[in-house]
């Protein structure tokens, strides 16, 4: 899902970058800007899981 | 013709040859073929070939033995008690060993170089047999000790009998006879030739040579018991075991019931400790075996945590790079998106003029229409009063 978005993200750029009609821009921009603020969001909360996990693993390694 | 009486001719007969001066202050050399002495007194008889002296000598103080060869000085006696004559010694000296015992000792060396006696034919006596065949006299003495023995020690034993003459001429046909019958009798175990004690003449039947081969082929164990501790035969080099006297051979054979018992306690101990080594030695193998198994399983475990851990670093690793580059791709793109940001060219005056929702094109507008108008912090709304196409 991430992954999709990013590209999808990316293929927004390129098109913007390209150049299209302003109708097209804008609402482009915006689902770019959408898109972003929810990748930037997943990626955070990625970081965090990985976080988790490891201290659940070391939690339980020290247990045993 | 004169009529003696007992005593005059013994009285005659003793003038005649203690007087006589040819039988006084001899020297005499001969083989000793029998000596013994009692308090001091020595009896003994020198020979060669077929023909006998006996004689004495008081106060003696040496022992010789049969078969040496000596030569005594002394005086022809005639002693009428015993109506005997008797060569009295004053000296007896050893001059050499007697030819019997010379021939005894060729023999022996002979044979011995031959082979005969080596060590390597000597077969084991067996520890419990169930039958002896005896190669000796019926009548004689020894029979019996063997007997006494055997009977006295383990009466299950079987003693068989193979009559023989044990001396004189016809002892080394015999004895050859004897110890072929029980060779070639599957029941015997062992074979003793026994005799009791005797002279070197006496004993000579088992210094033969045909004897001693005989004896030498002889599949079974054979036990020479001839003569008494001290005398020795080519029987006894040439037999698988000597034994010093008759009564011993039979000890030697007949085993004693105790013993027996003993001997099964002890070779049951020591199947024991054997087991027990074993069992402690697989024991010990296995708890080896136990502990090398742990420490391999231990260190495979190890060496899998190890390779884990590094699988989930490199995880670890990986996951946080593709998040890197995945804010970084996110960031990259959102930077495009800032630059083409469609507001920062209206807040360099630029406007966009819409009617309803779409942009306003040559063909949807015309004079009249309501539009509107967006600028960076305003929204107008116009209507079109004049159109003219610009290209």
């Amino acid at each position: 899902m991430l992954e999709q978005d990013i590209k999808r993200l990316e293929e927004i750029a390129k098109i913007l970058e390209d150049g299209t009609n302003l109708d097209e821009s804008l609402k482009l921009y915006e689902e770019g800007c959408k898109l972003a603020k929810n990748c930037l969001k997943d990626l955070e909360k990625a970081k965090g899981k990985i976080i988790m996990v490891k201290k659940e693993f070391d939690k339980k390694d020290t247990e045993d | 013709m004169i009529t003696y009486t007992v005593t005059q001719i013994n009285r005659i007969l003793k003038d005649l040859i203690d007087n006589e001066l040819v039988l006084e202050d001899i020297l005499v050399t001969g083989e000793l073929s029998s000596f013994s002495i009692t308090r001091n007194i020595a009896y003994f008889t020198l020979k060669d070939n077929d023909n006998l002296l006996s004689c004495v000598q008081f106060n003696c103080h040496q022992e010789f033995n049969v078969g040496d060869m000596v030569s005594v000085r002394g005086n022809i006696k005639y002693y009428p008690k015993g109506g005997k004559l008797t060569f009295n010694a004053l000296k007896i000296e050893l001059c050499g060993q007697g030819e019997l015992y010379q021939q005894f000792l060729k023999l022996k060396e002979r044979l011995e170089k031959e082979g005969l006696f080596d060590e390597i034919y000597k077969k084991p006596i067996p520890k419990f047999i169930k039958s002896i065949g005896v190669v000796t006299s019926k009548t004689g003495a020894v029979l019996q000790d063997i007997k006494n023995v055997t009977s006295r020690r383990n009466p299950n034993l079987d003693i068989l009998v193979y009559d023989a003459q044990v001396q004189g001429k016809y002892a080394v046909r015999d004895v050859i006879e004897g110890i072929t019958y029980f060779d070639n009798m599957t029941d015997v175990d062992v074979i003793i030739v026994a005799r009791g004690g005797g002279s070197i003449e006496d004993l000579m039947p088992f210094n033969d040579e045909e004897l001693a081969r005989i004896a030498h082929i002889c599949n079974k164990p054979l036990i020479s018991a001839v003569g008494h501790e001290t005398d020795f035969s080519i029987l006894d080099f040439v037999a698988d075991l000597r034994a010093p006297t008759p009564s011993a051979a039979a000890e030697l054979v007949a085993f004693d019931n105790v013993e027996v018992k003993r001997y099964i306690k002890d070779i049951f101990a020591t199947i024991q400790s054997n087991v027990n080594v074993k069992y402690s030695d697989t024991d010990m193998n296995i708890k080896v075996l136990i502990s090398d198994i742990e420490r391999n399983i231990n260190s495979m475990i190890n060496d899998q945590i190890l390779s884990i851990n590094d699988y989930l670093q490199s995880l670890d690793k990986k996951l946080t790079d593709k998040i890197d580059s995945s804010s970084f791709r996110v960031n990259l793109a959102l930077n495009s998106l800032d630059k083409l940001n469609p507001s920062r060219l209206m807040m360099k005056g630029y406007s966009y003029i819409t009617k309803g929702n779409d942009l306003i094109t040559k063909d949807n507008t015309n004079i009249g229409d309501e539009i509107s108008i967006t600028t960076f912090d305003t929204k107008y709304k116009a209507k079109i009063t004049d159109k003219e196409e610009r290209c």
